[in-house]
């Protein structure tokens, strides 16, 4: 009998330390169902993985290069540009494209849209939790959460009121300095601006409208509804963990920190929490929609075989079992379906929604430069809120300043 | 005490490691992952199982971002995939650590963990974490003397990998140095050289993409000639940039004007290199990682320097070889190839033809009545005549067509993979092109042009390459001899001239 087929497959930690548990048991499924193959799994940190799949696109001569790579759905088209992937178009005529979440198509494609070098496998679409306990000991509803004022309203009437004392309003939405795009993104759009003009020949973060999106955020860092480090008490916790009362998150933790057997469960969150559609900015509702592929390596050395793996991993039985326990949405409708009619009414009704108005970001090959740069222009933002100095004329001066430079980048490469 | 049995433990373990193993690695790579990485693991292991730790981790400083980044989790066998920072405030126990005042920390109940710094020669590169978070067993100041001399010896062994990582990518410099040198080298013709340049640094330095900017051969303006990716692709965008201050960071910097704020604050990812022999601005080499993000490493700017020195004088040396290889099959006249050379290259055209059974037809273009032109204005007037004829067909000419002058006022047209019916419509344009304008000579004078083409094609009209130029020539011979100013395609109904 022929020795199977060994693939390697390289993801990052999407259910933290549980990931190696929880991807070999899908992985026990494939071998079963496929006997002819096997898959060498391997759990790349986030930051670790970058390198990794860099180090083997340059280098040809890479010692047990991957077949299968779970990417971060903005780094596709970056990855392509460096010959990191390979092309799947083709294959695509294998799956029912229409089943898969339209918008995130744009994570799949390079700019022209005529070749295609990944498929999606979960995704993060933005929503907001919040405490129904908290809002009703202030007084409020969960409508009152429906606008950008009718939120600010309610964080400083927690802040305001006693419970202020017991929790913070909104936390940062990691423990890096700076801003990530993907979370700057909803205020920026919700505003009614953008990041970048639709050619990708230009910086569009740096307009009025998309000005006005990025102060409304920051002056809730300024007022202390979203708590600093090294400023207001220092926190490393969030929603989950009972310190806040409200979160933007793209993620339904159903098997973690909604499971009783978590290690961190807590039960007055999951007994009070509560879900909302991103509030509706000046411009509209929308939210931010981004989440993770899967590709062949072009270093792959058994494409066919990849791409068997990849089919399996983004099938609507595999995608229901593994969303269940990452608590990331499944990228494909049916499955989608499925996962959510599990879900309480109120959960499943608010990330359908949220997907209906949900949106990605550009598909630059320097996306990854410019995420840089506004890193850390909102890093220098924060450290003016820190400072007492942050106001109008300084933010947009910073933003303008990230805005020349993206410009120059974007002149480089599209 | 120490308990030195341990101690000596603890080298035996790290002396597995031999330093030496030769990495096989990517150059810019070979410092940094895996190896280190098994280093690292194995030797978390082994500290989880010889002193019955829960869990432990490494963590390296960042002195930029001021955080110390995890670089490896271990849980007893189990490498922990998570992903780690803290944050290192002023004046925390854990910036004292950092700073050298205190060695160890130990954390009591409910975490139960313990600090200790990575130090190698007289540098702390980060800390060692223990936990007992299974077992909730506080550390006591007991536990520390092992973990110290733990630390220690890991630190050490690190130091070493890297040394020899170090000596290993002075090695892969040479050899890249090596490589793109020869590169340069390899070829005088300039777009083969550049080619061959740019794939090698690619190569063998690892950058996303590689540009080349040349000062055109006017010297006014510089012109993107080459671009080429890490998937090998050759992009045709062109750019040209006139030669003046202020148009262009890039035009600047090769003027002598030596900072731009936008060129400075990328130059770890984005590098522009003036190509320049002793007396004259040759160029820009631009080599970016702009994509990958990745910081091109400070060992590599000698390399470079050295080749954009060297790529400078190349270029010229390029440049005069191809001077020099058009003056011999040039006409100086008109510019023209000079009939030898096109002999040669209707030779080759040919045989491609009879090769893949293609067609290929060939024009002889003639300038009516140039003889009474010539001895009514004189021959400067003849020679102006014959520059503007020139011009006026190379301008309608497609690329792939060749022309050469042919006699004193007649030119030889080579249209490779072109039937007759084509080639009769070229001659056409051509013909407009010629006899549309008059033409102004320096006395003002102005002399109304035309000209008569004659036709032929291979296989059509003809076998060989001697009947097809004799077949091109008796369509002309026939025009001249009715009446001339047309143009006419060989047919067989044509006398033959001899």
């Amino acid at each position: 009998m022929a020795s199977p087929i060994k693939l390697n497959l390289w993801v990052m930690p999407n259910a933290g330390f549980d990931t190696q548990r929880v991807m070999q048991k899908e992985l026990a499924i494939f071998r079963k169902e496929n006997p002819g193959y096997d898959v060498k799994l391997t759990v790349h940190p986030w930051h670790f993985a970058w390198d990794r799949l860099i180090a083997v696109a340059k280098h040809k001569d890479y010692r047990d290069p991957p077949d299968v790579v779970q990417i971060g759905g903005t780094w596709n088209t970056t990855l392509a540009a460096l010959g990191a992937l390979a092309d799947i178009t083709d294959n695509l005529d294998d799956i029912e494209r229409t089943d898969i979440v339209r918008p995130v198509w744009n994570y799949c494609y390079e700019p022209t849209r005529t070749k295609a070098y990944s498929l999606p496998w979960f995704l993060d679409a933005r929503v907001l939790y919040y405490r129904q306990d908290i809002l009703s000991q202030l007084g409020l509803t969960p409508e009152d959460l429906g606008t950008w004022k009718g939120f600010r309203e309610a964080c400083e009437r927690l802040q305001n009121s006693k419970l202020g004392k017991k929790y913070f309003a909104l936390p940062l939405p990691g423990q890096k300095e700076g801003i990530l795009i993907h979370d700057l993104a909803p205020w920026i759009w919700g505003a009614g601006g953008n990041f970048l003009s639709s050619d990708r020949h230009f910086a569009q973060f740096q307009e009025a409208s998309s000005l006005k999106g990025i102060d409304f955020y920051f002056r809730m860092m300024v007022d202390h509804l979203i708590p600093l480090l090294g400023r207001d008490r220092f926190s490393t916790g969030d929603f989950f963990s009972g310190q806040f009362a409200f979160q933007v998150s793209g993620v339904w933790p159903i098997n973690s920190f909604l499971n009783p057997k978590y290690a961190y469960y807590q039960p007055d969150v999951a007994k009070h929490y509560g879900i909302s559609v991103f509030p509706s900015g000046p411009a509209g509702q929308v939210t931010y929609l981004g989440g993770s592929n899967l590709a062949i390596a072009s270093a792959s050395q058994h494409p066919h075989a990849a791409w068997k793996l990849i089919k399996f991993l983004t099938s609507v039985e595999s995608q229901v079992r593994h969303s269940r326990q990452i608590g990331m949405l499944p990228s494909r409708y049916t499955a989608l379906e499925e996962l959510l009619s599990s879900a309480p009414a109120r959960v499943a009704e608010v990330f359908r929604h949220s997907l209906r108005v949900a949106r990605t970001l550009p598909c630059a090959e320097t996306l990854g430069t410019i995420e840089r740069i506004i890193g850390r222009s909102t890093q220098n933002l924060m450290a003016a809120v820190r400072e007492n100095r942050y106001d109008e004329s300084l933010m947009s001066h910073e933003v303008s300043v990230a805005a020349k430079e993206a410009d120059y980048i974007l002149s480089l490469y599209e | 005490m120490k308990d030195k049995r341990a101690l000596q433990k603890i080298r035996d373990e790290f002396h597995k490691f031999s330093i030496e193993k030769p990495l096989g690695f990517g150059r810019r790579w070979s410092v940094l992952p895996r190896e280190k990485n098994d280093l690292l693991a194995h030797a978390l292991r082994y500290l989880c199982e010889s002193m019955q730790i829960d869990r432990a981790a490494v963590f390296f400083y960042d002195e930029v971002r001021q955080t110390l980044v995890a670089r490896q989790l271990v849980d007893r066998a189990d490498i922990l995939p998570g992903e780690e920072e803290i944050a290192i405030l002023p004046e925390s126990p854990l910036a004292r650590l950092l700073s050298g005042k205190r060695d160890y920390l130990i954390i009591d109940e409910p975490h139960y963990l313990a600090y200790v710094t990575l130090r190698a020669f007289g540098h702390i590169f980060g800390v060692l974490r223990v936990e007992n978070v299974h077992h909730k067993r506080a550390f006591t100041d007991q536990d520390i003397p092992l973990l110290s001399d733990f630390a220690h010896e890991l630190a050490t062994a690190m130091h070493g990998l890297e040394l020899a990582a170090s000596e290993r990518e002075q090695l892969a410099q040479m050899r890249a140095m090596h490589e793109v040198s020869n590169a340069i080298f390899r070829s005088l013709r300039l777009d083969e050289m550049l080619k061959s340049v740019a794939q090698s640094l690619i190569q063998q330095l690892g950058f996303d993409r590689v540009r080349l900017y040349l000062v055109n051969r006017d010297g006014e303006h510089l012109e993107s000639v080459l671009t080429l990716d890490q998937r090998g692709q050759e992009t045709v965008e062109k750019e040209s940039f006139p030669l003046k201050r202020g148009v262009h960071p890039m035009v600047d910097l090769l003027l002598g004007k030596m900072s731009d704020e936008r060129i400075e604050k990328y130059q770890r990812t984005i590098l522009y290199l003036p190509l320049r022999t002793r007396d004259e601005n040759m160029g820009i080499l631009m080599v970016d990682n702009l994509l990958s993000q990745q910081e091109i490493p400070p060992e590599q700017m000698p390399i470079l320097t050295a080749v954009a020195g060297q790529l400078g004088m190349a270029i010229k040396n390029a440049r005069l070889f191809q001077g020099v290889e058009e003056l011999s099959i040039t006409d100086g006249l008109t510019g023209l190839y000079l009939l030898r050379y096109f002999r040669q290259r209707l030779k080759e055209e040919f045989y491609r033809a009879e090769r893949t059974h293609g067609q290929l037809s060939l024009m002889i273009l003639d300038i009516d009545h140039f003889k009474r032109i010539n001895d009514t204005y004189g021959h400067q007037a003849g020679d102006t005549i014959l520059t503007t004829v020139a011009e006026r067909v190379l301008s309608n000419a497609r690329k792939v067509d060749l022309t050469a002058r042919y006699g004193g006022d007649e030119f030889v047209i080579l249209l490779p993979d072109t039937s007759a019916e084509e080639a009769l419509l070229l001659a056409d344009r051509l013909h407009q092109a010629v006899s549309n304008e008059s033409v102004i000579l320096s006395n003002k004078n102005s002399v109304n042009l035309t000209v008569s083409i004659g036709v032929a094609t291979y296989p059509t009209h003809a076998a060989t390459i001697e009947e097809l130029i004799k077949r091109a020539d008796e369509a002309l011979y026939w025009i001249k001899s009715h009446g001339r100013n047309r143009i006419r395609l060989y047919s067989f109904e044509i006398p033959s001239k001899i």
